[in-house]
């Protein structure tokens, strides 16, 4: 087996913004309300993470107190802002103080371009939920817009709004990940040729620990562009219920008139989902036999382990 | 329309206010600010627990119709906290206990676990022991409520905040009896008044961040407020013996409180599996076939064309497998009402015997749906 892909990535932004929250909610199965327990972070956490079969994320949860990032940016920028891959910055659409808040973002910045040119930057607008739902995008486009005005043009900076209390967390940490997954060209060209041959509207890829999705093929095309994210926060939360029970989640089946949605398990790290209107594939164990090829065929690519 | 009624689900229609007043009743009572209302909004009217943060202070009495099915059809008449009973209005008229409580099938009573439990019990006593005098077939509910909170870490500590309300609700009702009369009363027999008022009373601790608050109404619903109740219970041990299942729920789906469940004891994490597995089905399936999972009401034209809509060979189902040897079975038997099952992963197999009892157990539901309809027109 192919020794481990690790990439670094970096967690900041100030105290109380919501990194610990987000990383917990995502990597560790915390339930958005156990995060008000959350104390402070001190100094840096590390955390590594085993993500699909060979790659893994090393994060750095920084600490987002004053003092910490006068160490980081100082005494530790080298170590900090080395070889990082990626870099998420968290804003807290409520923090009362926008400038120092901006001045501290700049720094990062600066010396993220500086040590590691090649790093992607995601910033996290957080917190959106206690935004008026009418004024959440406005609000939302003109933070967006004025951390754009801040960066550099050598970095390439993508900007999503968040909460931990809907799907929009799931949707960009998806994307996050996604950038990080290897082969997800071919990975998807499998996938596409699969959902053809099976007749399936739509088959979609998830990490099975975070749930977050990785690939997905879609022949039927669906209106809901914000469906998957959707999908990972239902089952994420039930595979939380699960928990309560000592149990993990291993599969689900709905047939719901004119649908059929079948979740299982595909490999070690990773889980489908299947997706069908069409009546004459109504059979279940067609569908799972199905299903079993494909992981077989998988297996085979050597894609995902 | 009067001021005061409201409707769940919110689609009001002629004769609400008849059917409201006229419905088996829950009255729920407690002192200001215990959590009332948005216990009831957050179970029957899909609050969700912050929402209830903005909840004014409940003024007049208002009178709720919950009406999400045949078996899940009755009010809750909530009462403002601070009032006098004797000074009790409904529709300016002046209402004495017997109004109160002649209709009432469950006084469901809301303690609040973060005031003083002796003045809390004082008047729990109060209501108590009216109630039980106008109408004495009343089953009194205790809901030891919001024990969610900072004092509340720990499993013991919510139980020991309901025996000393137990204990103290108990020891009041007895003040209360010695009391009342003018000679010297033996404590026994004050002991056996407070026996009596309390037999039957469930106390549940109960938190609307979490499942408890459901399971509380799931137990007062299942017990007191579903006609049929007991054929129902039959029907579920029928189903659980003949396809060996561990435990079945029937769930009024738009609430998540169960209306019946087998004699097996119910356990609260398994009751929780089942509410959570119905909202992860009706979630995926909301999102892939959404047309079909919001179907308008029918209305009176339309009834006798539903006919000829092309026969379903199934009914909405789903399975879940969990790694602990465990699956869950949903099955939609009836508008608004799910079956959830636990059982087995192994005697997931027999699927066709499950779903042939299924069947069985959707035609013993409509066959009592269509005689408790005929009764009703009588
Ligand atoms: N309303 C709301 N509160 C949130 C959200 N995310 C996090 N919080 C709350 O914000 C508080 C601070 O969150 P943390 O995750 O500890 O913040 P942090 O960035 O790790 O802080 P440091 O460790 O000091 O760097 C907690 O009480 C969370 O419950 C959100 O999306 N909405
Ligand atoms: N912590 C906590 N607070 C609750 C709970 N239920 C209700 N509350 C809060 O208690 C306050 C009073 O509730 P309300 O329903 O208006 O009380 P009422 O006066 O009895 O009608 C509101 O701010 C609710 O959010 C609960 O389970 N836990
Ligand atoms: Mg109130």
């Amino acid at each position: 087996m192919a020794s481990p892909m690790t990439k670094k990535v970096l967690l900041m932004g100030r105290s109380g913004s919501g990194k610990t929250s987000m990383r917990s909610i995502i990597f560790a199965d915390y339930m958005a309300r156990d995060t008000m327990r959350l104390s402070p972070t001190i100094d840096v956490e590390y955390s590594h993470v085993r993500f699909l079969g060979n790659l893994h994320l090393h994060l750095w949860d920084c600490g987002g107190q004053d003092d910490f990032y006068r160490n980081y940016l100082e005494h530790m920028r080298d170590h900090i802002f080395r070889s990082v891959e990626l870099l998420i910055y968290v804003f807290d659409i409520e923090s009362e103080e926008q400038g120092s808040d901006f001045s501290q973002f700049a720094d990062v910045i600066e010396a993220v371009e500086q040590h590691s040119p090649d790093a992607r930057v995601y910033v996290l607008v957080h917190k959106m939920d206690l935004v008026k739902e009418d004024v959440r995008k406005a609000v939302f486009s003109e933070k967006e817009a004025s951390i754009l005005s801040q960066a550099s043009d050598h970095l390439r900076i993508q900007c999503f709004r968040t909460s931990i209390w809907d799907e929009t967390l799931y949707r960009a940490w998806s994307h996050i990940v996604y950038s990080l997954v290897p082969n997800t060209a071919l990975l998807e060209s499998h996938l596409n040729e699969y959902c053809t041959i099976c007749g399936a509207d739509e088959v979609v890829l998830f990490e099975s620990t975070t749930f977050l999705v990785i690939a997905h093929a879609t022949c039927i095309p669906h209106s809901d562009t914000h469906r998957f994210e959707k999908i990972s926060n239902i089952i994420k939360q039930f595979k939380l219920s699960c928990r309560k029970v000592q149990a993990h989640f291993e599969g689900m089946l709905v047939q719901h008139h004119q649908l059929i949605a079948l979740f299982e398990n595909l490999t070690r790290s990773t889980a489908i989902m299947f997706i069908s209107s069409d009546p004459d594939l109504m059979h279940t164990a067609l569908i799972s036999s199905n299903v079993a090829q494909f992981r077989a065929q998988l297996k085979i690519c050597g894609l995902i382990g | 329309m009067y001021a005061n009624l409201e409707r769940w689900p919110a689609t009001p229609s002629e004769g609400d206010n008849e059917r409201a007043e006229r419905a088996p009743r829950i009255v729920l009572m407690g002192s200001r600010r215990s959590g009332k209302t948005s216990m009831a909004r957050v179970v029957f009217g899909k609050m969700s627990p912050h929402e209830t943060l903005f909840v004014p202070s409940t003024a007049q009495p208002t009178l709720r119709l919950v009406a999400n099915s045949d078996l899940v059809h009755f009010s809750i008449f909530d009462v403002p906290g601070d009032r006098d009973l004797s000074e009790l209005r409904w529709r300016d008229a002046q209402m004495t206990p017997r109004d109160l409580f002649g209709r009432c099938v469950v006084l469901a009573y809301v303690v609040d676990a973060e005031a003083d439990p002796y003045s809390e019990c004082a008047r729990l006593a109060e209501v108590a022991a009216a109630a039980k005098a106008a109408n004495p077939r009343v089953q009194l509910e205790v809901f030891v409520h919001k024990v969610d909170g900072d004092h509340f870490l720990s499993e013991e500590q919510k139980l020991d905040c309901r025996r000393e309300v137990e204990a103290c609700a108990r020891a009041e009702l007895a003040e209360l009896y010695a009391h009342g009369s003018d000679e010297t009363v033996d404590p026994q027999q004050a002991q056996a008044y407070a026996d009596d008022c309390l037999a039957g009373a469930a106390f549940s601790l109960t938190s609307i961040y979490d499942h408890s608050v459901f399971e509380a109404f799931s137990k007062l619903v299942s017990r007191a407020l579903v006609p049929q109740r007991i054929v129902l219970r039959k029907m579920l041990d029928a189903l659980v013996t003949a396809c060996d299942m561990e435990k079945s729920f029937l769930f009024d789906v738009a609430s998540k409180v169960y209306v019946a469940t087998d004699s097996a004891p119910v356990d609260s994490a398994s009751y929780e599996l089942c509410a959570d597995a119905i909202d992860v089905v009706l979630d995926v399936a909301s999102i892939y076939a959404p047309d079909k999972t919001q179907q308008p009401e029918p209305s009176e034209e339309d009834t006798p064309v539903r006919e000829e809509e092309p026969k379903q060979t199934r009914s909405n189902a789903a399975s879940i497998q969990l790694s602990n040897g465990m699956a869950l079975v949903l099955d939609e038997v009836d508008r608004n009402l799910a079956l959830v099952c636990l059982l087995r992963t192994e005697n997931l197999e027999k699927r066709d015997l499950i779903d042939y009892n299924l069947g069985c157990f959707r035609t013993a539901l409509a066959r009592l749906a269509a005689l408790n309809a005929s009764s009703a027109g009588k």
